[in-house]
């Protein structure tokens, strides 16, 4: 069987984590195509995606201390600047100045429409610019969704979701009151489709990004292209929390 | 056990590891539990501790394993080992505490493990307030050879280390001597605070339980003056707690041989030396350079 994560996707952007959870002083630990990821931000606001993996002993960058302008590694504490992941001190050896041989590989990261986005490789025929992956007519203010961590492959969400999603969901869980309709897929890893609350029976626009951790596990990242008022946030939420969350055991549990 | 079984049974692992004595469990332990089960080289094995009588056995082929009685641990082979059970001339000596440390299960290669142990850099941050001071944390050069014995040798190993002292938070240079007997076996030397021209030692016998599993098993032989012997185990337990979520995090679990694979500075030499020292001994067991 051939992996769906093949090697050509590690040109593709990828939404990766929401913004929001990349606080202050954090270190977020990802993974993106089988590959371990370190994300956080400078106290400049400014983001990075790492390997997740010390150059000197091949500790986790995802355990040390970020400072603000640098990620300090837990064991020998060694530093590496923002963006540049250029090691800076070395406190073995103070007085030497870290010949650019010694960095971290970090990762092409962006944030956009309330995501952090990382893609492994440049790919140079298919340099295309992020807007493309992301098709949004009308630009109304968007709301991400809780993310959507499942056991499952890529693949495996994307075909019940455009095979099965629709006939299934209204039938098993009529609980839910809400459902999808009219799934289409705009790229391998972002489907676009209708959102119906069935009381109201009001739609919105919702896109789904698919975020391959490993060969058999995917991030589901849900976003609204709506806004949710105030008074009825935490019941929406709730609801479209509902709603993931039984698509990801039904893609859990069907999986053979 | 005759010759063609071990052989065979060995699932291809190279000589100079399989053929030599690994502790597999502390005495003291085995005498209230009555029975042990663990691994060795993936291989799983029972000690029995019976009207007593000790015995081991080789659970995928129920062939008992000879076994060696030494410094507190149960020590057993698979193989056949033409050397005995290593000895410490330290660990001889009554007026040292000899005590087994607290087995500790690390999910990392043992011969990570073995690194960690002799890695002097580490100490001014992992152990920093114990075993080193951020603020004086540069290593200095010190002298790494293979002696006559094949055993890696690093001396003249200098840290500043914090005293424990009720008088402040004074420090004083503590000079350590590292030996790398075996691959999964390394000891330490280090000036006792008291007696300047002795030394306290410690050594880690490390178990692979398989090529990204171990369990290390510590043995300190430790100058009594008006320490207890809990003491010491406890403060060894404290130090190596620090160092367990360490060993877990590195990546890839096992150690990689090759020099591009990971960076290194001149104050890792004993490091380097130890990856070219089993690069050329063709250990594969543990290392990347395996499956
Ligand atoms: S492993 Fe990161 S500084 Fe040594
Ligand atoms: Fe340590």
């Amino acid at each position: 069987m051939t992996s769906v994560l093949d090697q050509s996707f590690r040109g593709w952007w990828f939404p990766v984590v929401r913004s929001q959870e990349i606080g202050l002083r954090h270190i977020h630990r990802s993974q993106l195509l089988n590959q371990e990821l370190a994300i956080w931000r400078d106290d400049g606001g400014q983001i990075n995606a790492w390997e997740n993996r010390c150059p000197h002993r091949g500790t986790r960058l995802s355990i040390g201390l970020n400072t603000g302008a640098e990620i300090k590694c837990q064991y020998h504490g060694w530093r590496y600047a923002s963006q540049s992941g250029q090691c800076t001190f070395i406190p073995a050896h103070p007085n030497m100045e870290p010949s650019p041989r010694y960095c971290v590989n970090t990762y092409e990261c962006i944030e956009k429409y309330g995501y952090v986005w990382v893609r492994l490789e440049k790919d140079k025929d298919k340099d295309e610019d992020i807007e493309s992956l992301f098709v949004l007519t009308e630009k109304l203010s968007l709301t991400t969704l809780r993310s959507v961590y499942t056991m499952a492959s890529t693949t495996r969400i994307r075909d019940w979701l455009i095979n099965n999603c629709e006939s299934q969901l209204k039938v098993n869980s009529p609980s839910l009151d809400c459902s999808l309709t009219g799934i289409q897929q705009h790229h391998s890893f972002c489907l676009e489709a209708l959102s119906i609350n069935n009381q109201t029976e009001k739609s919105v626009t919702m896109f789904i990004y698919l975020h391959p951790l490993t060969d058999d596990a995917t991030v589901i990242h849900p976003l609204l292209n709506a806004s949710i008022s105030p008074e009825i946030r935490l019941d929406e939420l709730r609801r479209y929390n509902r709603l993931f969350g039984t698509i990801r055991d039904v893609c859990e549990t069907d999986n053979v | 056990m005759n010759k063609q079984n071990a052989s065979l049974s060995n699932g291809g692992i190279e000589s100079i590891l399989i053929d030599d004595w690994y502790v597999v469990t502390d005495l003291e332990s085995m005498y209230k539990k009555g029975r042990h089960r663990t691994r060795l080289f993936d291989v799983p094995i029972c000690i029995e501790y019976e009207a007593n009588c000790l015995s081991v056995i080789r659970e995928d082929s129920n062939v008992k394993l000879p076994f060696g009685e030494v410094y507190g641990y149960l020590w057993t082979t698979l193989g056949n080992p033409i050397d005995d059970i290593v000895r410490f001339l330290e660990c001889e000596e009554n007026d040292r505490h000899v005590v087994t440390g607290g087995s500790i299960a690390v999910h990392a290669s043992g011969l990570r493990a073995v690194e960690n142990f002799f890695d002097l850099s580490h100490l001014p941050i992992v152990h920093k307030g114990y075993l080193g001071v951020e603020a004086k944390s540069e290593i200095f050069p010190y002298e790494v050879t293979v002696d006559e014995n094949n055993w890696i040798i690093a001396d003249g190993c200098h840290i500043f280390q914090p005293m424990v002292s009720p008088m402040g938070d004074d420090g004083i240079d503590v000079e350590y001597m590292f030996r790398v007997p075996r691959p999964y076996m390394v000891s330490l030397y280090k000036s006792n605070a008291i007696e300047t021209n002795r030394r306290d030692f410690i050594a880690l016998f490390v178990q692979p339980v398989d090529q990204e599993h171990c369990v290390a098993h510590p043995l300190l032989a430790y100058l009594k003056h008006d320490l207890d012997a809990s003491t010491v185990r406890l403060y060894m337990q404290l130090i190596f707690a620090q160092d367990k979520p360490i060993l877990e995090n590195q990546q890839p679990k096992r150690l990689p041989l090759d020099t591009g694979d990971e960076l290194s500075v001149i104050g890792d030499k004993i490091s380097t030396t130890y990856r070219r020292w089993l690069r050329e001994q063709g250990v594969n067991y543990g290392t990347t350079q395996d499956g």
